[in-house]
């Protein structure tokens, strides 16, 4: 009879121990992939902060091109206002999707800008302006970058907590599956901003 | 590519060939027991083994491989940042962009890859290649080469990080030194067991000891020992097997992180048309499992790199073509790529080695403390003194811009005085000489000047110009088109070598930085003429001259190396404008004779600029008093006394073998600096039609060769 209760406490014990392991893997996969979530913004900042310089550096020699300009500045100003927006209210969707319509709407002059810079070759042998390209399209990689390993971070966790016997725990513990990025958009925004240096 | 089914094969493999590698460390130890045993039956003859005899053994084996494992990886453990110093790589430097570049991708990268950004090195080897280090992502250090920075696109530059932040990502190194430990220890087994069968064997020795003890003590040696290598043996291709296996999983996941087949594809694609080099041999040994491709690129079973074609194909999915580009044709060491020669008859072609050696940047910081040729110890005295009266016979380029910035007085009148001077002051070149002379000089004007005066005209007519803002370098554009000419040609030597000793006293990060815009400069129109090889060689020598101490620390040269080396400069002086073969022959005994170098045969139809390379730096441990004797040896081949393209050719190789460029002798009595002199005397034509006949006939037969 005691051997029974040996076998059933120790049984009990290797379970709890399994359960708070899981547990715990659990807890650090959800943080890595919230961690991920707030580098893309980090970066999306970083593009803020960048968009101005680049045009203060190029606007003594796009003077004749004060609309494209004007436009970066405006679509810049929103983009921020709404991950302002978005910082603020995380969970909720409509911000959210503001925040993606106005890095959408930024992109565009983004981009004519970018192709604005090719074409003026002494723009491009402006040494500020080079550093400042190179910047910006290094942020536009970054983000890139941010968002797909969020997503990798986030398929990792989805599996995590799908798979059996984890996710028995996972279901105890109101561990709930996150959703990915969506790739509406990703496709023209994980373009490249291309500058030839 | 589906990364992620490649990622889980290459672990599953790898974990199997881990597991493997642990029987085997198992399988040695029960042999070693095993041998122990039937040494004692030899040795005892049916007595029955004393207690403990099987633990003491196992014990004993463990101890000796587990020991010598433990004390291998810990020597190996020294941070990444002391392995970077000991490979003499640099940290990055924010002012230049191709290093900004390096950092932003490796930033990226990191991101993608969720791990801290690691510390970055640049390691001064024009090949591609890249090396991850250190035990945990925090500690860890990625070094690139500068050949990676300079050759590999942005996003292939990026693929590389990728798979170098791979292999911190999957704890490689660490993996890497405990395999290397365990190797070590297996070996101290076998060394053990060699030292037992021989001291059995030594009958002379010291220890002598009863027959059946030697008996016993011989066999357990040669089993232990036997044992020991066999598991060796193993476990060298074991290791070999893992570390192939985390090549392809770094691949797969630098695929991952960059969503970009084609970054890493292209740059292994252009490691796979790079010639294997040997130049990075010099620290392969150390890092060899380190390497993003490993130099000499074999693929045999011990190599820790799966074969590259292999690699290619997994990106793929199919096999893909190596890029080449026009930059590692030439090997980067300086050897003649095989499929290029270069026929002398012909006319004057010749490559070049692309990449500049990799010299020590201490001890040539101080002009002061290089042997300096006595001209450019000239030319940087006259940057100070506006006008320096010399005696014809002392004349260096000092005399030849002593009036340069004056009055122009003298310009008519012709040789008897000093026509050189008069023609510096009359020609366009002037106002060159003015602003080299200037206080001001810039780096980026120094350097473009430099490029136009290495390079030649039709690399500026392709470049659309000396293109500058400034308006005032309207004159220097003038001056630099004449000096190109064949009008000017005379004069470009002396202000290459005035520029050059401009620029000398700046830090040897610049000049190295001056020297690689010259080398692109050459590069630029896909060919190397025998001028631009002698310019550059001129520039290189000059802008890097060898540190002192380095033609004494040079190895022993063996004689026939050295008559090679005579014949392969022979035969490039003969390229660049012989009298007659039969002279070229006459002079080559002459030196030979008076070098006391064995004669060669004859000189080379066809030479290389790696093997012409390879002979200046066999020729620079000549006895300091030779040297000029083949200089002068040397002159005598030259078609015309004074033809400026034969003169910069001695210039360079006087500069090269670290000697004073040869002064006045009989072969041009009239001639203050035959080696500057202009190529006619003054009273035959005014100065602007000076000799441009010859010039243009040996630019005819000149076709340059494509490289």
């Amino acid at each position: 009879m005691t051997n029974v209760w040996i076998a059933a406490v120790a049984v009990l014990v290797v379970a709890l121990v399994w359960s708070v392991s899981v547990y715990n893997r659990l807890v650090e996969l959800r943080n890595r992939w919230q961690n991920a979530y707030a580098q893309i913004d980090v970066q999306l900042k970083r593009r803020y902060d960048l968009i101005p310089n680049l045009v203060s550096a190029t606007r003594a020699y796009l003077a004749h091109e004060r609309q494209t300009l004007e436009a970066v500045i405006a679509a810049r100003q929103r983009a921020s206002d709404a991950s302002d927006a978005a910082r603020a209210r995380p969970r909720h969707k409509p911000t959210l999707d503001a925040l993606d319509a106005a890095e959408i709407a930024l992109a565009s002059p983004l981009s004519r800008l970018m192709a604005l810079v090719e074409q003026y070759p002494k723009l491009q042998a402006d040494e500020t302006v080079a550093r400042l390209t190179e910047e910006l399209r290094s942020t536009e990689n970054r983000i890139g970058f941010s968002r797909q390993a969020f997503n990798d971070q986030v398929t990792t966790y989805n599996t995590a907590i799908e798979s059996f016997p984890a996710s028995i725990i996972a279901t105890l513990c109101g561990f709930r599956r996150s959703s990915t990025l969506r790739a509406t958009h990703s496709a023209q925004e994980r373009q490249p901003v291309v500058v030839a240096l | 590519m589906d990364f992620f089914a490649h990622q889980d094969r290459a672990r599953t493999r790898s974990r199997r060939l881990v597991a493997l590698f642990v029987l085997a460390l198992v399988a040695v130890v029960v042999a070693v027991d095993v041998a122990a045993y039937a040494g004692w039956w030899l040795f005892a003859g049916g007595l029955k083994p004393p207690r403990f005899f099987l633990e003491t053994n196992t014990f004993v084996t463990l101890l000796i491989v587990v020991g010598g494992a433990w004390v291998e990886t810990h020597r190996l453990r020294d941070g990444a940042s002391a392995l970077a110093a000991r490979l003499g790589a640099r940290p990055l430097d924010d002012n230049d962009p191709l290093h900004r570049r390096l950092r932003d991708v490796t930033e990226e990268t990191a991101i993608a890859a969720g791990v801290p950004v690691p510390a970055l090195y640049v390691l001064d080897d024009p090949s591609i290649n890249a090396l991850a280090a250190g035990e945990s992502p925090a500690l860890a250090a990625v070094l690139v080469t500068r050949g990676a920075l300079e050759r590999l696109e942005r996003a292939e530059l990026q693929g590389v990080v990728a798979h170098e932040i791979a292999h911190i990502v999957g704890g490689d190194s660490a993996t890497n030194a405990q395999l290397a430990g365990a190797l070590y220890g297996l070996l101290s087994l076998h060394l053990l067991g060699s030292r037992m069968l021989a001291s059995a064997l030594d009958l002379q020795g010291v220890t002598r000891s009863a027959l059946p003890v030697r008996i016993a003590l011989a066999v357990a040696g040669l089993l232990v020992s036997a044992v020991g290598g066999l598991g060796l043996a193993a476990a060298q291709l074991l290791r070999a097997g893992i570390s192939r296996q985390r090549e392809f999983l770094a691949d797969a996941l630098a695929v991952q992180f960059t969503r970009d087949r084609d970054g890493l594809g292209g740059a292994l694609r252009r490691i796979a048309g790079e010639k294997p080099t040997s130049l990075g041999a010099s620290y392969a040994p150390l890092v060899a499992h380190f390497l993003l491709a490993p130099p000499g690129g074999a693929g045999d079973a011990l190599n820790t790199h799966p074969p590259l074609a292999e690699r290619i194909r997994r990106l793929y999915g199919r096999t893909m073509p190596a890029i080449v580009d026009r930059a590692s044709r030439l090997a980067p060491d300086g050897s003649a790529p095989a499929d290029s020669p270069v026929r002398s008859p012909a006319g004057s072609s010749a490559e070049r080695p692309v990449a500049s050696p990799m010299r020590s940047p201490g001890g040539v910081e101080s002009a002061g403390e290089v042997p300096e040729a006595i001209d450019s110890v000239a030319a940087a005295y006259l940057e100070t003194m506006p006008y320096v009266p010399v005696a014809r016979s002392e004349a260096g380029p000092a005399s030849w811009f002593a009036t340069a910035g004056g009055t122009g007085r003298g310009a008519g009148e012709g040789g008897t005085t000093s026509p050189a001077r008069a023609e510096v002051a009359a020609s366009p070149a002037a106002q060159l000489v003015e602003r080299i002379r200037a206080a001001s000089l810039g780096y980026e004007s120094a350097g473009r000047w430099l490029e136009a005066l290495v390079g030649g005209a039709d690399d500026v007519a392709r470049e659309g110009g000396v293109e500058s803002d400034d308006e005032a370098d309207e004159g220097v554009r003038d001056a630099l088109a004449w000096v190109l000419s064949p009008a000017g040609s005379a004069l470009r030597v002396p202000l290459l070598e005035l520029l050059l000793a401009r620029v000398r006293r700046w830090s040897s990060a610049h000049r190295r930085d001056l020297l690689d815009r010259c080398r692109r400069a050459v590069e630029r129109d896909g060919r190397v003429d025998s001028s631009e090889w002698v310019y550059y060689t001129l520039a290189r020598h000059r802008l890097l001259p060898a540190p002192p101490g380095a033609q004494r620390a040079r190895r022993a040269v063996s004689r026939a190396e050295q008559s090679r080396a005579l014949a392969a400069l022979f035969a490039m002086a003969a390229a660049i404008g012989e009298a007659s073969a039969r002279n070229t022959r006459d002079a080559l005994a002459d030196a030979a004779a008076l070098l006391e170098i064995q004669p060669p045969a004859a000189t080379p139809d066809e030479v290389g600029t790696g093997e012409l390379t390879r002979a200046l730096d066999v020729l620079l441990a000549l006895p300091p008093l030779s040297k000029p004797i083949l200089l002068k040896v040397l002159r005598r081949l030259a078609r015309t006394p004074g033809d400026p393209n034969y003169d910069a050719f001695l210039r360079a190789v006087a500069a090269a073998l670290d000697c004073p460029a040869p002064r006045a002798t009989s072969a041009a009595p009239r001639s203050a600096s035959p080696s500057l002199r202009p190529a006619i005397a003054p009273s035959v034509a005014p100065p602007n039609a000076r000799s441009p006949g010859m010039f243009r006939r040996r630019e005819a037969g000149a076709d340059a060769m494509s490289v």
